[in-house]
């Protein structure tokens, strides 16, 4: 916590949490790459608006897969899946574009992209949905401050570590302030400084109405953090009870 | 922030590795089109020239010579064409050219030395003759008894027209599969450069970027790097056969005819780099949708 600014970026008021409705809902929701086994199974799910969850589960559990089906990367093999209350099987193209448009997301290999600098990548959200530069400028070396990234603004993401390149998505993942956030082993490669650090960004994110889903396979960052846990297991999910 | 500010950084690579093939073979091509295209159009006027020279041209060959009376007989030849037909233009043509214009029908020996009481014919160009003229000459040269014949080159024009054809023909069926060649080759080149930057697109529509607004970027991005290489190619053709012409030798008004192509020459030049442009950049278009539909198997 040495360097950036002692509090995450300032609050985004449009990101207010939708009183009563569920951002993600699935109902008997069973998933099968291809022929192969189902992966899922028979899954009913709910986050509510503005909550804050973690997904754990044994490697190849499923996490992932869950993870797609929510930003609509993947088509459930059964049952139903709503988005912010629509039915996405009822929805045009263009509406789900919309929706995806609201989820900001973290893949395990971060998908940045190599030719643009480290500001590039993070400002693209914005950039790409016509904000006027002025406007982004400070947010983003704020938010690049605040994951320690602020002297490498003009770097190039091949030149980063796992770790560095993990931050870059996450700040681009949060830059547009976006309704649901989805991250896949944000923390992974990071030490637990690092982690701590973007978990507390993740909750000033999540204060401000971002309702948050990580999947994770870290127990102490689960501790750390009250929050709802789902635990996947034999294409099955539960929820984890506090002790 | 250091040097280069943030905010103006291109959001597709200013070079790059990816769009090399579509340097390459887009450049390769339009070089071949456009000199298929003005060697062709080069050779069609070259015909064209012939032939019109030929048009009006007529000789009068004077047969039956002695040595001793042939420069009087092609006097009194001269004259009875001039009073036959004032408007034409008689010239006699010296015995050198002649005798080159007859070594086909007379032999080599026609150069060296003719048998005793041999004479080399005469011969007399009309310029500007019409048909009737020519008759009237005939029959004039005829009562005035000098033996003469009069060729007004038709066969020879008619032999060189339908080389012309040939020649045009053929040169427009090569253009024709240069251009379909180019085309198809423009298709499959956009497309691998969009491919090797799929990962791009994906993360593009991953941040949130419109289909339209990713499509617009690569069908822009390409529509420059298309007329680029299409250009630069066009003019390396121009270049080429003029260097060409000029090594051949000033045969004709060769370099200056080649390396000044006439306005309709530009103009198709230019309509060919704009359609080769063209096809990459639907060519971007059609690649970054699919792409995009394969990024998200969700639509
Ligand atoms: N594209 C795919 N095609 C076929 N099978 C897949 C594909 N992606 C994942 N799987 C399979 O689905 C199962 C769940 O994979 P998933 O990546 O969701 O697990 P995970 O819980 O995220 O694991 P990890 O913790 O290691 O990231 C695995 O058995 C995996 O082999
Ligand atoms: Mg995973």
């Amino acid at each position: 916590m040495s360097t950036g600014p002692a509090s995450p970026p300032p609050p985004n008021p449009s990101a207010s949490p939708i009183q009563g409705q569920d951002v993600v809902r699935f109902d008997r929701v069973g998933l099968r790459y291809g022929r192969g086994p189902e992966v899922l199974n028979d899954i009913d799910l709910s986050l509510g608006a503005g909550t804050f969850n973690f997904l754990t589960g044994p490697s190849g559990a499923g996490k992932s897969t869950l993870l797609r089906l929510i930003y609509l990367a993947l088509q459930p093999s059964r049952g139903l899946v709503s988005l912010f209350g629509h039915d996405i099987s009822q929805r045009s193209k263009a509406e789900l574009a919309d929706m995806r448009r609201q989820i900001g997301v973290v893949w395990q290999n971060f998908s940045l992209i190599d030719h643009l600098s480290v500001y590039a990548n993070v400002a693209l959200p914005l950039r790409v949905q016509g904000v006027a530069p002025e406007q982004y400028d400070r947010n983003v070396r704020d938010l690049l401050s605040w994951v320690g990234l602020g002297e490498r603004l003009d770097a190039s993401p091949r030149t980063l570590s796992g770790g560095e390149k993990q931050r870059v998505a996450i700040a681009r993942a949060v830059i547009a302030k976006p309704k649901l956030l989805i991250a896949d082993e944000p923390t992974g490669n990071v030490d637990p400084e690092i982690g701590a650090r973007l978990i507390r960004l993740f909750g000033e994110m999540n204060r401000m109405g971002t309702t948050v889903l990580i999947a994770t396979h870290d127990r102490e960052l689960i501790d750390e953090v009250p929050a709802r846990v789902l635990h996947l297991q034999d294409a099955r999910l539960y929820e984890e009870v506090a002790p | 922030m250091s040097a280069a500010s943030p905010k103006t950084e291109p959001l597709l690579p200013v070079d790059s590795t990816a769009e090399r093939p579509l340097w390459v073979v887009l450049s390769i091509m339009a070089f071949f089109a456009v000199l298929a295209l003005l060697s062709s159009r080069l050779g069609v006027r070259q015909y064209d020239g012939l032939t019109s020279n030929l048009a009006g041209q007529a000789s009068v060959q004077l047969t039956d010579l002695t040595p001793q009376d042939r420069l009087d007989v092609a006097q009194q030849a001269l004259a009875v064409i001039s009073q036959t037909a004032p408007d034409v233009n008689a010239v006699r043509m010296n015995d050198a050219d002649a005798a080159a214009l007859l070594e086909p029908w007379l032999g080599e020996s026609i150069s060296a030395e003719l048998p005793e009481g041999i004479a080399l014919p005469i011969m007399i160009t009309l310029s500007d003759s019409t048909e009737a003229q020519r008759n009237s000459i005939a029959q004039a040269l005829d009562a005035a008894s000098i033996s003469a014949v009069i060729s007004d080159h038709k066969n020879w024009a008619d032999e060189l027209n339908r080389s012309a054809r040939a020649f045009s023909l053929g040169s427009w069926l090569i253009l024709l599969l240069t251009f379909f060649a180019g085309t198809a080759a423009s298709i499959f080149a956009t497309q691998s450069t969009m491919s090797a930057q799929s990962k791009t697109i994906s993360v593009f529509a991953q941040v949130g970027a419109a289909d339209n607004f990713i499509t617009k970027l690569f069908v822009m991005r390409t529509i420059k790097v298309g007329a680029m290489s299409a250009f630069i190619g066009a003019l390396c053709a121009i270049l080429f056969l003029g260097l060409y012409r000029l090594l051949r030798g000033p045969s004709d008004s060769g370099l200056l005819m080649a390396l000044t192509p006439s306005v309709s020459d530009i103009v198709i030049i230019i309509a060919l780099c704009v359609v080769f442009t063209v096809v990459c950049a639907v060519a971007a278009g059609v690649s970054a949708r699919g792409i995009l539909h394969k990024t998200r198997l969700y639509q």
